[in-house]
């Protein structure tokens, strides 16, 4: 009866507890040098010898008793701590805060990263030629004698000593077709240059050329390269056509349109109401740019494209404006991180 | 080039087929319509009257009563015109009328008088002179006599017609000319083609003038005709017409059938008078000394360029432009019509090296055939015996090179079909050929097709193989995948792979990447302070603030940052990788050293520290090792300012000089780096070689040292590193001078973990890495424990 008295007692006391401290010291009170159990445990010893064990088991039970109920009051005072800590905690979740910025690649750039991966991995190699070119792999090489009327077809910056600045990335094809015998696959994306400058034309541009070189290449492949390739861009819905043009350096020449992505060709602003989007020339490579770099035309085909990267770009992202391409306005450009 | 439909419909009927429908069917076989012009639909109502009687309004001074003729009709009409006499014809708006400007047309009375309709003048109708005489006078537009009372204004001004602008290929030049234009659409509509009139009335008549071509390499054929007793006049209506839809001013009948036979067949023809030709003519080069005044009144210097001569003096350009005395003038007599061949690229050369273009010089540079100098000097002289501006003269003088011949293409069916991919039938395929004046015959498998002359452009079987495509539909080529093709490996070249990789890591650190253009102004390099030299010219820029080759991308980085900053964005951190363009010797006499550069710039958006961990960060990628020194570059602080050399990359960085600032109008916080990573760009990168992580924990303890304050932190701490190897990173986390610390002194305070390898430190190991530590900043840096 006694024991349990106590207990009930402590218990009570330690339901009370509000803090560390005052259950440190009911523990004191308890198991201290005159605390309430070490007085228990001192005075069995004079209890007669038949009660001993009885009232051993009964202390004991006691003490273990208190014991677990102190550990539970110090797991819920931690709680209450953790608790408390966490209320006062509480935060404006509303705020946003600045953090590094990150950066972004120009739009042009992720074009043609996106175009350069596609064609990777369909076999073809990446290859750089040089923007400062001769007359010789800028025109002559590729079907453009001196005073032919396609140079009119592109306004050219001269150097002076046959040289210039590069109007079509398709001086590419010669240094390569130079170097290297088919089977030939090859993109060569880089910067052109043409005397232009109005609200549709930049005096600097990028093209990507692409060329094939291989026995039995055809019309129909070329098609087939720049379907795939139309659809990795502008979806899987997307068509292309042909239509007649003329490149000195292919025969016969192509220009390629896709179905309009806006509105699936039934005509909208994006498209001008045609439904189709002009998109690059290409062709069968004419027989002459083969045997200027040593290739048999009896023996290979080949078929080329050159498309404009900004151009590519304008349409994907929807860039109204080709100047905003150039401005690098930070307002531009941290749209396309 | 302008196609009117009128003019077309002569020579293939295209009834009934919209100018929308024609684009798209030209679109199909390579003439892509740039533009279709459909006539005015701004008028509507008026028609040309007659003023039967015109008399006084009796209750105005100003007013008249005018009786008009609409052919169906007669209205009153109440005008206040003053120069409208009976007789004349005149356009009259009738009651409902629609004019320019959304003006509607009713019934009016003026001053008590009845009104039905009004008549228009040239500003009304909003017309010109250019489209027809008078048209700009104060007052009612008076029509040509030869106008029809009742006939829709419209239709007589000749502004009811549709014209489509057609852009032609260089290949093409057969089809600058509308016969040759309506050919192809005939095969196209499978209609027939009817050729313009080539016959003509002549007199007999002895030759006046020889013919002799001495330069028969610039010009190959050249034929001369008379025409006697002519009539300088206005030429008819629809001549004059035609000619200005097609963007030609109407001059006098001889002078406007040249150009309607240039516009017609595309040949241009030249018309001399007869009585300033001395002799016979002599095409030949321009001698040393020889000048002529053309017919736009400059004085031109003839040497070695071609001309057209007499016994006495050159006469024309050949091609391009006719002498001062060479033109039609009102009392012209006799005629003396040129028709020529001139080489293409001599006149595309002479004009463009004397600096003198005509409708004519144009014409000859794209090429002009063989066959159609014969039929343009025919053409014009049936138009002058259908207007009977004069009596042709049976005497034909011509001159020529060596007949050209017929290119002959032996081909198969199998090699046209092999370039396409698709199977055509034989048959088909000659059909389309034959249509298109190409003879064809069959020998066993082999097609021998004989190309007419005025296809230049046809050279082999592909040029074949493409005008079959052109009508066989080239919605018929299907898409494959090269399976008849080998299988090839893809992939980036090192110099790319590398150049991702660097702008992954710009990106990582926060930049944004900017284009700029490779052409800057010379004067860019003044603005930071460099020596203008080494710059590649170019001969024909588009402003001379785009006109040098970029030498250092320093100068468009700022450039874009002051953008940026006069529009308000102040915080911005770029990166541009591009080319810079370093010549051997100038002038130019290989191909450039052509030098990718890394430029970084920042705004307001950090301070030295940043763009040196940046530039640290970016020569990390291509190696562990570089050295830093002083730089010497005027564009950079020379305080704030670094030289950096690494594995293949050498450049400078540092904050941007104040004068530099000041001429870009450039905040002070920027800095840029400027690194040539053209070699850097050309080497694999290595790949990264794990070391083990150790198993033991390591120690850090702090350290406090007092240096003198012109001590170079940074190279003290580096040189903790070489006191122990278990020394694996040291970091600064403060320097304080102030109270405690001596007068010229700092307390430079940094951490030092050590990480043991085999075997735990004991007390003893740590305190003598540490002791070491501080004796190496004692004798190196003057170090004392603070």
């Amino acid at each position: 009866m006694e024991y349990n008295d106590i207990l009930s007692e402590l218990l009570i006391k330690i339901e009370g507890v509000q803090s560390d401290r005052e259950l440190g010291e009911l523990k004191a009170s308890v198991f201290g040098k005159n605390g309430i159990i070490t007085e228990l445990m001192k005075s069995l010893k004079d209890l007669p010898p038949e009660q001993k064990p009885q009232a051993g088991k009964a202390v004991n039970d006691l003490r273990v008793a208190f014991t677990a109920a102190c550990e539970e009051k110090e797991k819920e005072l931690h709680r209450k701590k953790i608790a408390d800590m966490i209320d006062s905690e509480s935060l404006d979740l509303s705020i946003n805060k600045p953090i590094g910025s990150i950066g972004a690649l120009h739009p042009i750039n992720q074009i043609r990263k996106k175009l350069t991966d596609y064609f990777i991995a369909n076999g073809y190699i990446v290859y750089d030629s040089p923007e400062i070119e001769t007359d010789y792999y800028n025109f002559q090489a590729l079907n453009i004698p001196p005073d032919h009327p396609a140079r009119d077809m592109q306004d050219t910056f001269f150097i002076g000593n046959g040289m210039l600045l590069r109007s079509q990335t398709s001086s590419g094809q010669v240094r390569l077709m130079e170097k290297h015998k088919p089977p030939l696959k090859m993109i060569c994306p880089g910067r052109v240059f043409r005397n232009d400058d109005d609200s549709t034309h930049s005096p600097v541009f990028h093209q990507m050329e692409g060329l094939v070189v291989d026995k039995n290449v055809t019309l129909c492949d070329l098609k087939g390269a720049l379907e795939g390739f139309a659809k990795f861009i502008f979806g899987d819905k997307t068509t292309i056509r042909f239509r007649p043009s003329y490149f000195p350096f292919t025969e016969p020449s192509v220009e390629v349109d896709v179905s309009c992505f806006n509105c699936g060709g039934s005509g909208c602003r994006v498209c001008k109401n045609t439904g189709w989007i002009e998109i690059l020339g290409a062709g069968m490579v004419n027989r002459k740019v083969l045997e200027n770099c040593n290739i048999d035309p009896d023996e290979y085909h080949g078929f080329a494209f050159g498309l404009g990267l900004d151009r590519v770009a304008m349409i994907q992202y929807g860039i109204n404006d080709i100047k905003l391409l150039w401005e690098n306005d930070v307002r531009f450009l941290k749209q396309f991180r | 080039m302008k196609l009117p439909l009128s003019w077309l419909n002569e020579y293939v009927d295209i009834t009934g087929i919209s100018p929308q429908e024609l684009s798209d069917k030209l679109l199909s076989i390579g003439f892509e319509v740039e533009e279709i012009i459909e006539p005015r639909d701004d008028i509507k109502g008026v028609v040309v009257g007659r003023v039967d009687s015109i008399v006084r309004h009796e209750n105005s001074d100003k007013l008249w009563i005018c009786q008009i003729d609409l052919g169906d009709r007669s209205v009153q009409i109440v005008t206040g015109a003053q120069n409208v006499k009976q007789g004349d014809l005149v356009p009259v708006a009738t009651v409902g009328a629609e004019l320019p400007g959304g003006k509607k047309l009713a019934a009016a009375k003026l001053r008590g008088v009845d009104s039905f309709g009004m008549l228009c003048s040239g500003g009304e109708l909003c017309v010109d002179d250019d489209v027809v005489e008078g048209a700009s006078v104060d007052g009612i537009l008076i029509l040509p006599k030869d106008s029809v009372v009742g006939d829709d204004i419209m239709h007589s001004l000749g502004t009811d017609d549709t014209v489509l602008d057609v852009s032609i290929t260089a290949n093409r030049p057969d089809c600058q000319a509308i016969v040759n234009l309506a050919r192809e659409i005939a095969i196209l509509l499978n209609k027939p083609f009817k050729m313009p009139k080539l016959s003509y009335k002549t007199v007999e008549h002895a030759a006046i003038h020889n013919v002799k071509i001495t330069d028969k390499e610039r010009c190959s054929r050249y034929i001369g005709r008379m025409i006697g007793d002519v009539k300088i006049e206005k030429s008819p209506k629809w001549i004059r017409d035609r000619l200005r839809m097609c963007g030609l001013r109407p001059i006098n009948n001889l002078v406007d059938i040249t150009n309607y036979v240039l516009l017609e067949i595309g040949q241009p023809l030249h018309a001399f008078d007869n009585k300033f030709i001395d002799g016979a003519i002599n095409v030949r080069s321009g001698a040393s000394g020889e000048k002529i005044t053309a017919l736009d009144g400059k004085e031109y210097d003839v040497d070695g360029v071609l001309i057209i001569a007499d016994d006495s003096k050159p006469l024309a350009i050949a091609g391009i432009m006719g002498g001062e005395y060479t033109g039609i003038f009102p009392d012209t007599e006799t005629v003396f019509l040129e028709a020529a061949r001139f080489e293409r690229s001599n006149i595309r050369r002479t004009s463009r090296k004397i600096g003198l273009r005509s409708d004519s010089s144009s014409r000859f540079e794209k090429g002009v055939d063989w066959q159609s100098v014969k039929l343009g000097s025919d053409r014009a002289l049936a138009l002058i015996d259908k207007l009977g501006c004069g009596i042709i003269y049976d005497c034909v003088v011509e001159d020529h090179a060596a007949v050209p011949q017929e290119k002959v293409i032996r081909t198969t069916q199998k090699e046209i079909c092999s370039l396409l991919g698709i199977d055509i039938d034989k048959k088909v395929i000659v059909s389309i050929l034959k249509k298109q004046g190409i003879s064809v015959k069959s020998e066993g498998k082999t097609l021998v097709c004989t190309v007419p002359l005025v296809r230049e452009d046809i050279d082999g079987y592909a040029d074949l193989a493409e005008d079959v495509m052109r009508f066989y539909g080239y919605d018929n080529i299907v898409s494959t995948h090269s399976e008849n093709t080998h299988q090839t490996n893809g992939g980036m070249n090192t110099h790319d792979i590398n150049c991702e990789a660097l702008k992954s890591r710009l990106m990582a650190l926060g930049a944004d990447e900017i284009l700029n253009y490779s052409f800057i102004s010379p004067e860019a390099s003044d603005s930071i302070l460099l020596e203008n030299k080494d710059q590649i010219v170019i001969k024909n820029p588009l402003s001379r603030d785009i006109s040098v080759m970029r030498t250092q991308l320093v100068s468009s980085m700022l450039v874009s940052i002051s953008r940026n900053c006069a529009r308000k964005n102040s915080v911005m951190r770029f990166f541009e990788l591009g080319k810079v363009f370093i010549p051997d010797k100038l002038p130019l006499e290989k191909l450039p050293d052509e030098r990718d550069v890394l430029c970084i710039g920042i705004c307001n958006d950090g301070d030295f520290y940043d763009i040196k961990a940046i530039v640290g960060e970016v020569a990390k990628l291509f190696g562990a090792k570089f050295d830093l020194t002083p730089s010497a570059v005027p564009y950079l602080h020379p305080k704030q300012s670094l030289h950096i050399e690494g594995e293949g990359i050498r450049g400078d960085f540092g904050k941007v000089h104040p004068l530099v600032c000041e001429n870009y109008d450039l905040p002070s916080e920027v800095y840029v780096a400027h690194i040539d990573v053209a070699e850097a760009l050309r080497k694999p990168i290595g790949n990264v070689v794990f070391k083990p992580i150790s198993k033991l924990q390591p120690v850090d303890r702090d350290l406090a040292l007092i240096v003198e304050r012109d001590v170079r932190v940074g190279d003290m701490l580096d040189s903790v590193y070489a006191v122990s190897p278990f020394v694996s990173n040291v970091k600064l986390f403060d320097i304080y001078s102030g109270e405690q610390i001596p007068q010229g002194y700092k307390s430079v305070a940094f951490s030092v973990r050590l990480q043991p390898e085999a075997a735990t430190f004991s007390d003893n190991d740590i305190k003598k890495i540490i002791n070491d530590i501080i004796a190496e900043a004692e004798k190196t840096f003057g170090a004392k424990l603070r």
